[in-house]
């Protein structure tokens, strides 16, 4: 049964269109001006205990004989806090303030307008926006002089997790091609004239077996400086922002399972932030019982040419289901349909008739998920486990649109939804909000991932057992604001990140509740909530963004009024000097700041931030565990488990071997 | 016959009872996982076929020649967590009767070598073997669970053993069992 999943998500995987969207300078699409060139483009990644710092240098060169606005664009990435833009025009340096995204837009044009340097960093995070590609990011700086070179610099942060040991880090460039409409607005270069670059540190506190950068494994240097300290750099003269990059770690088998804590408290009496890492030590026994499998399949016109390897895919899968096992398949794109008429149980000739059927399946139209999803639960047998495995590379654009109304009908079933997502900025909120809400997980694959790596993780979580009705609680230190407290399912090899606000520091109770096989369960750890900590002042920044994609879901399904949603919002962006849908980065010289009377926010905080990062730069990894004198769990996160598999057919043979022995003794 | 009830029942208890007291473990603080760890499998449909197959090859293994059998027994017990433990060094835990049901399976195929059937199962098994060493997969769907993979070191690990006592033993008197009953030279 668990092979069923491998081949989906290859499927799936190859659904990507192999002529992408990408990062890259923007020209608008009617200019007669050629595109402004980018020289150079230098990643500095630093991983480091449950985060990632990236910086991003790059040299623009406008090759025009007049003046010109430099447009760059690139993909969110995933939880990211764009914290940082400075540009050096020239001999000028400007540094960037988040505020208000109309007044900051209001205030580049007024000083682009007059000539005067500015730039401004915007984000269509959740929410389309004109002129900004949706789920990216796009920088404008102006007067890139004729020419002349321009370097913008920008830093974001995000946490990262680590799944079944395997940590994965990816610098997103390329894009979905899901916005036809601001596409349509630009025309883009993707290409690095004379050097692309990608550094990496790794630092973990725990042993790391192996790094890896795939697609890049020849080129990309490697050196380990101690066993959970690593630095990956990538070099090329020229590059190509279409692919993106992605890095792996792996963590030596058999550590722990374990809960992790930074914390950032500058003043013993003021509040602090915390991040919380829990990394389950639990055995989720594998599902052997038959179960219901619903294809929930894209055909819609962005998959052209890609329905052939699709129905590969879906004929493989098929053939590794169990007698005890029952399939559907549905397709959809301006509308869906059933292929199949309700189950079929799975046989040889069941599995060779359906696979015949999917391969002469043909796109047509855009993409109703919303039909497909009404039409595949419609008819869900109840005392039957039943996964949908939904499957699509496009946003929703056709039928209904509105989240709430997935969330509704979604409700209705006892039914789990595993979606498996392709492309940095295709429609993550809806499928994050169909996979929660059903209690099914969403997998969001790159085109340049380990593919074996994704399969062999959706594969286990979605083949074993959860932990249900999971909730966090906190005891002894008061905290507020926390991010993901009631957790609900915990798939194999997940770990819980939390982020949250405590009082002051002392001794915490903290207790993970949930049900595993029907049963309650709790396991339980104290350990100490420090008064006063300095070293992660960027736990701030990450705080405040977790807490802004709660509010986007929770106005996304209708639990919170947008306006306030809005409000509350832009309010954390000022606060956290985050880009956000609501607030944007303005860059300006420091003069300029002054004259205007916008105040140095941005400022204050990059500056403790660089101290402290000064200040972890030369020390060596360092382990954050808690739990150790009182482990929350007594079983391993991760590892390899083996066994000889003396199948039925060696059986078999086993016995007909015993035959043939007592035959030759008489 | 006793030796291998026994065993098979021991099986038997240790897959109902709570695996991870027994299974062999990285750390090795705990010695007596070398021995345990044969006996408890991952689910019960590893358990039914590792036994089956355990308790068909056993006895006749015993009739043919009870020494090599318990030769092979107790090489097996001891050399196959061993080289599943220096070989798979990313293999957190190690569970099932498998690797001993391939040391018995070769020596009874060396032992029947005259019999044409008992060589094309000899194939048969090589095959399985060669095919999971070099793809690192099984040759069918595994009956362990979601999150455990098959382990070619310990059937080759015990093919090898089971080859090796068969050889020694037919270089050597080892006294045996006839499948009649009687005693006599192999």
């Amino acid at each position: 049964m668990k092979r069923i999943f491998v081949w989906l998500l290859m499927a799936a995987l190859t659904l990507i269109p192999k002529v992408l969207f990408a990062a890259g300078t923007l020209t608008p699409a009617n200019s007669q001006a050629a595109p402004m060139q980018i020289r150079e483009h230098v990643v500095d990644v630093v991983i480091d205990n449950g985060f990632a710092r990236t910086e991003v240098n790059q040299t623009f060169f406008n090759p025009n004989d007049s003046d010109l606005e430099a447009v760059y664009a690139f993909p969110v990435p995933s939880s990211a806090s764009l914290s940082e833009i400075t540009i050096h025009n020239g001999e000028k340096t400007l540094n960037g303030e988040v505020i208000e995204a109309n007044e900051a837009k209001r205030v580049y044009t007024e000083e682009r307008d007059a000539g005067n340097d500015a730039g401004l960093g915007e984000c269509a995070c959740t929410k389309p926006k004109d002129e900004v590609e949706y789920r990216s990011y796009k920088f404008s700086i102006s007067p890139v002089r004729r020419q002349s070179e321009v370097k913008i610099r920008f830093v974001y942060y995000q946490p990262l997790k680590i799944d079944t040991g395997v940590g994965r880090f990816i610098y997103p460039l390329e894009e979905g091609g899901t916005d036809e409409e601001a596409s349509s607005f630009w025309t883009r270069n993707a290409k690095v004239e004379q050097r692309f670059a990608v550094n990496v540190e790794l630092k973990s506190g725990w042993p790391v077996d192996e790094v890896r950068v795939p697609g890049a494994e020849a080129e990309a240097k490697v050196q380990k400086l101690a066993d959970g300290h690593y630095k990956v750099s990538l070099e090329r003269t020229t590059g190509d922002l279409s692919k993106d990059f992605v890095f792996y770690y792996r963590l030596a088998d058999d550590l722990p399972g374990r809960v992790e804590l930074l914390t950032y408290k500058p003043h013993a009496n003021e509040p602090g932030t915390f991040m919380l890492t829990v990394t389950p030590g639990i055995d989720l026994a594998p599902i052997t019982a038959g179960g219901d499998y619903i294809f929930v399949l894209d055909v819609s016109g962005s998959m052209a040419g890609k329905l052939s390897t699709l129905a590969r895919g879906v004929a493989q899968t098929l053939q590794q289901f169990k007698p005890s096992d029952r399939f559907r398949i549905f397709v959809f794109s301006d509308r869906a349909r059933e292929l199949t008429s309700g189950f079929v149980a799975v046989s040889p000739q069941s599995v060779q008739e359906w696979t015949q059927k999917v391969e002469q399946l043909r796109d047509e139209g855009g993409t109703n998920v919303y039909d497909a999803l009404d039409q595949a639960l419609n008819g869900v047998e109840a005392d039957r486990a039943t996964s949908i495995l939904l499957v699509t590379d496009g946003v929703t654009n056709e039928g209904i649109v509105d989240p709430k109304e997935f969330r509704a009908l979604l409700k209705k079933y006892d039914v789990r939804v595993f979606g498996f997502l392709m492309g940095n900025n295709a429609n993550w909120p809806l499928m994050r909000l169909i996979a929660e809400t059903s209690g099914g997980f969403y997998s969001a694959v790159s085109n340049d991932d380990d593919i074996i790596g994704q399969i062999l993780l959706a594969k286990s979580k979605i083949t074993s057992e959860a932990l249900h009705d999971a909730k966090l609680d906190i005891k002894g230190v008061k905290t507020s604001d926390v991010t993901g407290e009631v957790i609900g399912k915990i798939y194999r090899g997940q770990q819980l990140v939390l982020f949250g606000r405590y009082a002051k520091g002392g001794e915490a109770d903290v207790a993970l509740q949930a049900k595993l096989t029907g049963k309650d369960e709790t396991y339980r750890t104290t350990f100490q909530f420090p008064d006063v900590s300095t070293e992660h002042p960027e736990l701030e920044r990450m705080f405040g963004l977790a807490h802004i994609e709660e509010l986007a879901m929770k106005e996304q399904v209708g639990v919170m009024p947008a306006q306030e949603a809005e409000q509350a919002i832009r309010d954390l962006g000022l606060k956290y000097q985050l880009v956000t849908d609501y607030t944007s980065m303005v860059v300006l010289a420091d003069d300029v700041f002054a004259k205007r009377g916008i105040a140095r926010n941005n400022k204050q905080r990059i500056d403790v931030e660089h101290a402290a990062q000064s200040a972890r730069g030369s020390l060596p990894p360092s382990n954050t565990r808690v739990d150790q004198s009182k482990p929350m769990f007594s079983g391993r996160s991760h590892g390899i488990k083996g066994g000889g598999a003396f199948d039925p057919w060696m059986a078999v043979l086993a016995l007909v071997a015993v035959a043939a022995a007592v035959r030759l003794r008489r | 016959m006793k030796t291998v009830g026994a065993l098979t029942l021991l099986a038997i208890v240790c897959t109902l009872l709570d695996g991870s007291h027994f299974e062999l473990t990285r750390d090795l603080s705990e010695p007596w996982r070398i021995v345990t760890c044969h006996f408890t499998h991952w689910s019960h449909e590893q358990l039914a076929w590792d036994a089956l197959a355990f308790a068909g090859l056993g006895i006749a293994c015993m009739r043919n020649n009870l020494r090599a059998f318990h030769a092979t027994l107790l090489a097996s017990l001891l050399l196959i967590p061993i080289a599943v433990h220096v070989l798979t060094p990313h293999v957190t835990a190690y569970r099932g009767l498998s690797g001993i049901d391939s040391a018995l399976f070769a020596l009874l195929l060396v032992q029947s070598r005259r019999s044409p059937l008992a060589l094309a199962c000899a194939l048969g098994f090589v095959a399985k073997i060669a095919f999971e060493t070099f793809t690192g997969g099984a040759v069918f769907a595994s009956n362990m669970g979601a999150d455990v993979v098959a382990l070619p070191v310990a059937h080759l690990a015990g093919a090898s053993i089971g080859t090796i006592v068969a050889i020694l033993a037919s270089y050597t008197r080892f006294p045996c069992a006839s499948l009649s009953g009687s005693s006599g030279r192999c």
